[in-house]
């Protein structure tokens, strides 16, 4: 056969290389012809006789290209699907590739709302404490601005459980778990929903292993065909079947994965050892507790010994904390209200770690892929979650704008200092004031850089990069407070 | 229990389906019976008209779908209890009994008994009203608030009652939660003392066929619009009757796996502004076909580029696949017509203009197909 397609996927982002697409070659009565999974820049032959064919390539997101192509006898037609239509920058195809959510909005990280809002990062220590940690990130090609959204690249200083934490004068404090991984990427962008419904801020965490996000990403959906389909042609099946996970993050997505499709025949004894041997992880002991749970259905004569064995786990998780990944949260939540109502409500543990965990549940973001709460620290999840800036010195960085009196007090700028703003009209001096305002020469203040420039120019583009403050570009200090 | 559709005691495979719908809150506030609420935030619930419109038009779509399951249609119980000052949604010769919360009960637990008849049976659950989430989420009945130091006697445990669910014979199993999150879990400093309907065991397996969609909306507006269908039933109907269909080995069916990816995207385009703000958290095991449907429609979107030719452009598009049919047109894009999956081609013509004339072939795909915009540069 000489005839066919020539499918081109079509993707910018540096990340996106390895984002593994569903291509799916349908014949003209809709029936699926050819099923395969390429990576996001990847091209592809499929032999066909001729016909009218579709072609559909899904993102894990879920985000769907069709197209119509006709095939003559002897031509291998070209077919490019333009992936990259799916996210308004490059840098941020990686999110809007892998991550089920909103398409851009309207909303911009430049409005009132999101003034000074910043994040920091939260290690949980041997000792079994959170503290914040800086945040990995020397120079800004780590990050990526835009007014839709930021985007951070880091790696993750040692292999344990991390928790980036956003929030500002107007949004609440959220939670969300970092996978570990070699390489985190992180996106912080508007949410376009209401603001006492959803949260404020959408914070989209990716590791740099998308095949494993893309399963992540099919769990969420319940698309558990081509989470199947996927391992089938991916490396996971031989991480699924022999045990070579990279990180202790990526085995407990595998448990998961096992769990839901419940093949119990492959989580084998690898389950009691991720529970064994990687203490932080509250996952682990989840998963061996519902693979226990497991065996007793499929064995009942076991129930006595593996059912106790599967109480201590789960109680063991939740001393640990709270599991990594949202399907834990919700399998160590159903486990205990199972252990609840066998003991009929008498179980005092299993009662008070039923409390704990109805916290972490209550403050949750279902939607989420990792484990994410409103809350003050990791471990202490709030419905009624503060805002503001945290109190005392501990490493935060600003994500968009960042305030004035930030800056005086960390002697970027200085009271007295004068910007001049190079504008088409011509240029404009403009006073830092003793009070923390920048000072327009007509009487108008500002307390923000951002604030002032959406002023004088009506966007936020960054044109204050070439102001002026004394030789210095005012672009470079406002910098050094968005990296550390 | 009120079958509306009735049970014929048939031990061949079936799908039953218990259908619940509460707008009216005898004991809240503008109920029949309206009691002073003192705990916590419950005061402030109020009566719902989407529910029981939502309950009845989902119990009224079953039966004209009934001989479209895997399982035929074997019975639909409805329990229905409407807003005083709302109109009764029930046809005048249906009279269900109210979703109090003994009759829910009692409905439940024949509900089960049907479902434990044959494991091929398909058991279908729908619940849209009032509900509460805390540890987990709490569905609530009619007679909720009837004593008012413990209001939660009148609800029930949801999750719980789903893991019970899990026991009965019936291994496909599909529950769908339509629920109005007034009070939110940070409004509640107790856990609600609601129990489930059934107790769970935890030796028993999991269902083989698992759909577990839980929507909620934050007040009344979100739910639906008023004395209307809930937007996420609407989306519910438009994905079970075609939206998410695939080509299986006989034809068009409707997999659960596939309602599960694909019932936010659905809701998005019965509700654009909804889409986001009330993601449906769902759950599947393994995917199952439940039903087989006839060609399904496909939101077909056509634009140009350039922008600047949309507006004069004259657009047309005929199918290219079925002969006979007759072609659509319009002036002006983008245009948005709903048209059955098949292959179509797509023309733009321009009168006069710099812009150039463009043709494109489109595979219109459900539930929705935005194809690249007609190349019209001059």
């Amino acid at each position: 056969m000489n005839s066919g397609l020539r499918v081109h996927l079509q993707a910018f982002g540096y990340e996106t290389d390895y984002v593994p697409v569903e291509v799916e070659i349908f014949d003209s009565a809709f029936r699926s012809v050819e099923k395969r999974w390429l990576k996001a820049k990847e091209s592809l032959e499929f032999p066909l006789k001729p016909g009218i064919y579709g072609v559909r390539a899904s993102l894990p997101s879920g985000v769907m290209f069709d197209k119509a192509v006709p095939v003559s006898e002897g031509e291998m037609k070209d077919c490019t699907m333009p992936l990259h239509e799916a996210s308004p920058h490059e840098g941020h195809e990686w999110a809007y590739f892998t991550k089920i959510g909103e398409a851009p909005g309207s909303v911009q990280l430049s409005d009132r709302l999101y003034e000074a809002v910043w994040i920091r990062l939260w290690q949980l220590q041997t000792d079994g404490d959170w503290r914040v940690a800086p945040l990995p990130i020397h120079d800004n090609n780590e990050i990526s601005w835009n007014e839709d959204g930021v985007s951070y690249r880091f790696q993750a200083p040692t292999a344990n459980f991390y928790a980036l934490q956003v929030g500002g004068p107007r949004i609440p404090w959220k939670i969300v778990g970092l996978p570990s991984s070699y390489d985190v990427m992180v996106l912080v962008r508007p949410s376009s929903g209401p603001v006492r419904r959803v949260h404020p801020l959408d914070v989209v965490v990716s590791s740099n292993d998308f095949e494993l996000e893309t399963l992540l990403a099919l769990m969420q959906r319940g698309d558990t065909s081509s989470a199947s389909n996927l391992i089938a042609e991916s490396h996971l099946a031989e991480r699924l079947l022999h045990n070579k996970w990279e990180n202790t993050a990526a085995a407990a997505v595998g448990g998961y994965f096992l769990l839901r499709v419940n093949d119990m025949e492959r989580l084998h004894n690898w389950v009691n050892n991720l529970a064994n041997w990687f203490q932080w992880m509250a996952d682990g002991p989840v998963i061996h507790a519902w693979q226990l749970i497991a065996e007793v259905r499929n064995d009942p004569n076991q129930e006595g010994v593996r059912l106790e064995q599967a109480r201590g786990r789960l109680l063991e998780a939740v001393r640990r904390g709270v599991p990594l990944y949202t399907e834990g949260l919700r399998l160590l939540r159903d486990g205990l209200l199972l252990f609840d109502q066998r003991a009929k409500g008498d179980d005092g543990e299993i009662r008070a770690a039923l409390a704990r965990v109805g916290e972490f549940v209550a403050a949750a973001d279902w939607s989420a892929i990792t484990t994410t709460f409103t809350g003050t620290r990791p471990d202490k999840p709030s419905t009624k979650s503060p805002r503001g800036k945290p109190r005392g010195s501990d490493p935060l960085i600003y994500v968009f704008d960042v305030p004035l009196r930030e800056a005086i007090r960390r002697g970027m700028l200085k009271a007295g200092e004068e910007i001049i703003a190079q504008l088409s009209s011509g240029p404009v001096h403009i006073q830092v004031s003793e009070r923390g305002k920048l000072e327009l020469p007509d009487g108008r203040t500002f307390n923000s850089v951002g604030a002032l420039q959406k002023a004088l120019t009506g966007n936020s583009s960054g044109a204050y990069w070439s102001w002026q403050v004394g030789q210095i570009p005012l672009g470079y200090k406002v910098m050094s407070l968005r990296i550390q | 229990m009120t079958l509306i559709f009735p049970d014929a005691e048939n031990n061949s495979p079936r799908t039953h389906a218990l259908v619940i719908g509460v707008g009216g809150y005898r004991h809240l506030v503008g109920g029949a019976e309206e009691r002073p609420q003192t705990l916590e935030h419950v005061g402030l619930l109020q009566q719902l008209s989407s529910p029981p419109r939502s309950a009845e038009r989902f119990a009224q779509w079953l039966i004209k779908t009934a001989d479209s399951w895997r399982a035929p249609l074997g019975s639909v119980d409805l329990l229905i209890s409407p807003a005083p000052e709302n109109l009764d949604p029930r046809p005048a010769r249906i009279l269900t009994e109210p979703a109090t919360i003994a009759n829910i009960q009692s409905a439940y637990n024949a509900w089960k008994q049907r479902c434990d008849r044959h494991a091929d049976n398909i058991a279908v659950f729908f619940f849209c009203g009032h509900g509460v989430e805390k540890t987990e989420q709490y569905l609530l009945a009619e007679d909720f608030g009837s004593n008012p130091n413990n209001p939660w006697l009148g609800s029930f445990a949801f999750d719980t009652t789903r893991l019970a669910f899990h026991q009965t014979r019936a291994q496909t199993q599909c529950f769908f939660v339509d629920a109005c999150r007034k009070i939110t879990s940070g409004m509640l400093t107790r856990e609600p003392t609601a129990i489930p309907l059934e107790t769970p065991d935890i030796t028993a397996p999991e269902c083989a066929f698992d759909l577990t969609i839980q929507a909620s909306a934050r007040n009344e507006a979100a739910l639906g619009p008023k004395r209307g269908v809930s937007y996420f039933t609407q989306a519910l109907m438009r994905a079970l009757g075609g939206g998410v269909a695939v080509q299986g080995s006989g034809g068009w069916v409707i997999e659960t796996g596939q309602v599960s990816a694909q019932i936010t995207r659905i809701l998005h385009m019965v509700k654009a502004s909804q889409g986001f703000k009330q993601r449906c958290p769902s759950r599947v095991n393994a995917s199952t076909e439940i039903l087989r449907v006839r060609a399904p429609r496909v939101e077909l979107v056509l634009e140009c580029a350039p922008n600047e030719a949309n507006p004069v452009a004259q657009l047309t598009c005929s199918r290219l696949d079925v002969a006979g049919l007759p072609e659509l047109s319009n002036q002006g894009a983008p245009w948005k017509i709903e048209v059955d999956a098949g292959i179509y081609v797509t023309r733009a013509r321009f009168v006069a203009g710099v812009f150039r004339d463009a043709e494109g072939w489109v595979m219109a795909f459900p539930p929705s197909t935005r194809p690249t915009p007609l190349e019209c540069w001059p």
